[in-house]
């Protein structure tokens, strides 16, 4: 449904996209995830129709946006991120104004406008004005918006942000929802949360593909990858020999007359330290290092 | 691209600053109406056709001036800063529809505005017949110089996400275009002959005297089409620019 | 239908933005070359009178107008000069504050505020430069060489040409803008001058000597203009005189008591009908269709033919008219009728003609023109319908000077379409004001009162 290959995009001389490649069938719930500036919001802009990639190839349900831009434009439906709205405009009001502009015939119009209305819950507050309502109705209007048309693909930047935990739950079900009848992208920095609703996770750091995967898979891996910190006392050596020697252990990294150990979990601190004790080294120093997002990805793509 | 005209209109209509505006535009207009036409009846006016009308239009022109940029300002500005204009452009709509359909309904409530001005020929009416000709040529050398403010505003309004900035800016252009030759004494004989085409303020003043001359109808055209021409090609260089 | 649209970058976008302003550029040009004007005005004041465009096509070289201004008032030439112009193409046209280049006045021979200069083939003439028949007239003397001279024989009890009752004022300074130097003359005093163009008998009231009658044919003997207006007095000798030439003069007056004109006394005789395709009713395609209002006139038509004169009638009062054979019944407002011999129908009241065999290198035909009125052309009728362009057209034929010929600048013709001052009292005026600034405004702020309250309640 949706192709990318190769993907980059620069902005005067700041590369944002450094070569991204991906595919996502028809009805799969993908997350897309990445620290802040990794480049997620610039990729779904492109998909979205917002300006094209300076190169690569883009396919849209097999359409260029290239070359047929419009076309592209019609089968997603977008939701950017902080959900802008008009606040002047009652919710029914502007997700009419959002029908007429996704070409909605007349007919179908009203139809149509109530349908995602019940779909995103807004019966309620159809009459009011969007800049009277509390963020998370807001966010539903955004919802109901992208929705609009009934577009095959639906692509959405950090649907959840700032939103409290019931009203996730909420957005979480809309979109477990579409599972199967749509194809759902959505982006996120929280990994939690995008276990729970997709079928598989691209993580994209820096411009470029990190990685890619179920999210137990990935879950695996940032399991599989924990570190320590360890200072023992004992001759330069052996020590390192002894970790290096441990099984699940893959990188002993020497600094600061410690150790960084990195390996496999679970609890590498408690494996670590009871090598060490069988060694005959005294433990100094033991510490559970938590590893940041950046370096899960890194780890990702270096494979390790 | 009607659907956004539509929108834009009701953004205007609901807005309670328009109402305001609207207000003091019609009472300006109506209290230089009325000095005009006393000024005019006490040197004895004998034929309004013959003068009248030119200073209420050149008043209207200046009135203008002053309302136009605070109609235009929100027009691209207000929406980059709510950001919904990111999401415009992921419809199936072109850029220069987007670009059409501002212009159209900006320009549609000047005209309403202008059409409420057609009050003072009403008021006059039964008291003397009012020629059509001179009324004809001042309303076409408002309107065009309408779109031309507009579309100049409308660009202006594009560049920036602050309303502040979009509508001082569109003062300052537009200003620049009429002291281009305000100061005869000041500027050259040489170079008033140099800028005079350019003055949008003085391409007004044939229509005001009741005559239609197709270059200045000409000027005004291109004028406009050049900036709504800008316009789209800001809005494009998103392109490689990015939405900042 | 989309090319392919690469990622450009500012180069691109200035080159487009570039491409944009020099193509609509191009047009504006083109736009100004061809520049066409809609002139809604009344009384098309905002475009050059068909005399002037006349004028200024027999500019062929290049003519240099250099007008001084007084400080305050340039506007006032400016947007004239700027007609003219754009009206050909061999102009140069420079303003100046008089008081800022009082030198360069001075060097032009420019002794006034509001004068030009007008230098054409070392040929230099100042003249006024508003209004526009001044001008005109300036820059045809300029274009000429000389000036004209047109003579007004006095001793019949004619009208003035300037001043006191019924004079030709008005008539005499726009001659005067058109390059004819009035002066008064006594055919008494012997031969006519050479250079005369036009001699003019403005209603005389006393018949004229056969001494004079035979300088007049001297005249036109030798290709001289004579413009008759002869308003109904008894005038014997004249009366035989053009009779040598074919021509009836009259003894009747003229009334139509159906077309009553105001201010006219009920007396006016209105002409409607023109010939067509002679040089003083309808000259190059431009007819007196307004009509022209003779207060009180009298006969003149073609007798018959003369060997050596071609005459032709080219004016006739309305159908509806009457030609009274009394004179002194019609100006006591009796009615028309025939018992009194008075006949009714269109009666001719304007003659042309040329006198003679001509020939010779610079010798033309002489002409004559006969109306059968004179106060048609004074200060209290010549603006009324086409009273002007007949009397001035009249005088631009018998002069030979074709250029004169034409429409001359439209004056609002108050009498057809009466336009009164307007005149407001105090109450009408505040009711505007209030209509005007208060109520309309007012309206608007209550609509935008109700739909904030509306959205309020609304939510």
């Amino acid at each position: 449904m949706i192709e990318v290959r190769d993907l980059t995009k620069r902005f005067g001389g700041v590369e944002a996209l450094g070569g991204i490649s991906f595919t996502i069938r028809a009805g799969e719930v993908v997350g897309f995830l990445g620290p802040n500036g990794a480049g997620k919001t610039t990729t779904l802009r492109i998909l979205a129709g917002v300006f094209p990639p300076s190169s690569g190839l883009v396919r849209i349900a097999g359409r260029d946006p290239l070359v047929e831009p419009l076309a592209c434009r019609r089968a997603v439906g977008y939701f950017p991120e902080y959900a802008p709205f008009y606040p002047e405009l009652r919710v029914a009001q502007y997700l009419d104004f959002v029908a007429r502009l996704k070409r909605i015939p007349r007919s179908a119009r009203r139809a149509e406008v109530a349908r995602v209305v019940a779909a995103c819950g807004l019966e309620d507050v159809a009459g009011r004005r969007v800049g009277t309502l509390s963020k998370g109705y807001r966010q539903r209007v955004g919802l109901a918006q992208a929705l609009c048309g009934d577009p095959p693909i639906l692509v959405l930047d950090e649907p959840t942000i700032g939103l409290d935990p019931g009203q996730v739950d909420e957005i979480r079900a809309l979109i477990g929802r579409l599972r199967g009848a749509r194809t759902v992208l959505f982006s996120s920095h929280i990994l939690a949360e995008v276990e729970r609703v997709c079928e598989r996770v691209i993580v994209i750091a820096r411009g470029r593909l990190a990685g890619e995967g179920t999210p137990a898979e990935l879950g695996e891996r940032l399991a599989a990858a924990e570190r320590v910190w360890l200072r023992v006392d004992a001759p330069a050596g052996a020590a390192e020999a002894a970790l290096r020697a441990l099984a699940g252990v893959r990188a002993v990294v020497p600094a600061d007359g410690g150790f960084h150990v990195e390996g496999a979990g679970p609890d590498l601190a408690r494996t670590v330290g009871e090598a060490m004790r069988s060694g005959g080294f005294t433990v100094l120093e033991l510490v559970r290092e938590t590893l940041d997002l950046e370096e899960v990805f890194r780890r990702l793509v270096t494979g390790r | 691209m009607i659907a956004l005209v539509r929108k834009e209109l009701a953004l205007y209509f609901s807005s309670p600053l328009f109402y305001l505006l609207a207000a003091v535009f019609f009472a300006l207009g109506g209290w230089f109406f009325y000095t005009n036409l006393s000024f005019y009846v006490l040197m004895g006016g004998m034929n309004l056709s013959l003068g009248f009308w030119q200073y209420q239009f050149f008043d209207l022109r200046q009135l203008l001036l002053v309302l136009i940029p605070l109609l235009t300002m929100r027009l691209f500005a207000e929406e980059r800063k709510l950001g919904t204009l990111e999401l415009l452009w992921t419809y199936p709509l072109r850029d220069a529809e987007i670009v059409a359909g501002k212009f159209l309904a900006c320009l549609a409530v000047v005209g309403a505005l202008l059409l409420g001005t057609g009050l003072y020929p009403l008021l006059v009416a039964p008291h003397q017949t009012v020629a059509l000709g001179p009324l004809v040529a001042g309303y076409l050398g408002l309107g065009l110089l309408a779109a031309a403010c507009v579309a100049c505003g409308l660009f202006l309004s594009a560049l920036t996400d602050s309303q502040l900035v979009a509508g001082a800016s569109t003062y300052g252009l537009l200003l620049l275009f009429w002291v281009l030759t305000w100061n005869e004494a000041a500027v050259g004989a040489d170079a008033l002959r140099v800028l005079k085409p350019f003055s949008l303020f003085d391409r007004f003043a044939t229509f005001a005297l009741g005559a239609i001359d197709t270059r200045d109808v000409s000027y005004l055209v291109v004028f406009t089409v050049a900036f709504l021409g800008f316009t789209f090609l800001a809005l494009d260089s998103r392109r490689w620019r990015g939405l900042r | 239908m989309r090319l392919r649209r690469a990622v450009r970058g500012w180069s691109q976008l200035v080159l487009e933005a570039g491409l944009l302003v020099v193509g609509l550029g191009l047009l504006q040009v083109v736009a100004e070359r061809t520049n066409r004007r809609f002139d809604l005005s009344p009384g098309r004041s905002l475009s050059l009178s068909p005399v002037t465009q006349q004028i200024l096509a027999e500019v062929q070289e290049p003519l240099r107008l250099t007008v001084f201004y007084r400080r305050g008032q340039r506007e006032r030439y400016a947007a004239l000069l700027a007609r003219v112009a754009d009206a050909s193409p061999h102009l140069a046209i420079e303003l100046f504050d008089f008081d800022r280049y009082p030198d360069r006045a001075r060097s032009l021979g420019v002794t006034d505020y509001g004068e030009a200069a007008i230098e054409y083939r070392g040929n230099r003439v100042v003249a006024r430069a508003f209004p526009e028949e001044e001008l005109a007239g300036g820059i045809l003397r300029a274009v000429r060489g000389r000036r004209r001279r047109l003579l007004y024989t006095t001793g019949h009890g004619e009208r003035p040409p300037a001043g006191g009752p019924g004079s030709l004022g008005r008539l005499t300074a726009a001659l005067a803008a058109e390059g004819y130097a009035p002066e008064t003359v006594s055919l008494l005093d012997g031969p006519l001058p050479d250079d005369a163009d036009v001699v003019v008998a403005a209603g005389p009231e006393h018949d004229f000597a056969p001494a004079e009658l035979a300088t007049l044919a001297a005249f036109l003997g030798r290709g001289g203009g004579v413009l008759l207006l002869l308003d109904p007095a008894p005038l014997p000798q004249l009366g035989a005189f053009l009779a040598g030439l074919g021509l009836r003069l009259g003894d009747d007056f003229l009334v139509d008591r159906e077309r009553r004109i105001l201010g006219t006394d009920g007396l006016a005789a209105v002409v409607e009908l023109f010939k067509t395709g002679n040089p003083i009713t309808d000259p190059s395609g431009h007819p007196i269709d307004t009509g022209v209002v003779l207060p009180s006139a009298r006969s003149v038509d073609v007798a018959g033919a003369v060997p050596g004169v071609d005459a032709e009638s080219i004016a006739r009062t309305a159908p509806s008219g009457w030609a009274m054979a009394d004179p002194d019944r019609a100006r006591r407002g009796e009615e028309p009728d025939r018992a009194h011999h008075d006949v009714p129908g269109s009666a001719s009241v304007v003659v042309m003609a040329e006198v003679g065999p001509g020939g010779g290198a610079s010798r033309r035909r002489g002409r004559l023109v006969v109306v059968g009125d004179a106060d048609f052309a004074s200060d209290a009728y010549l603006d009324l319908l086409g009273n002007r362009d007949l009397v001035l057209n009249a005088v631009a034929w018998t002069a030979g000077e074709e250029a004169l010929v034409g429409p001359h600048e439209e004056r609002t013709p108050e009498i057809l379409r009466p336009l009164s001052p307007l005149v407001l009292s105090e109450r009408e005026a505040r009711t505007m004001l209030v209509l005007a600034a208060a109520v309309e405004p007012g309206l608007v702020l209550a609509l935008g009162l109700l739909i904030a309250l509306v959205r309020r309640r609304r939510g």
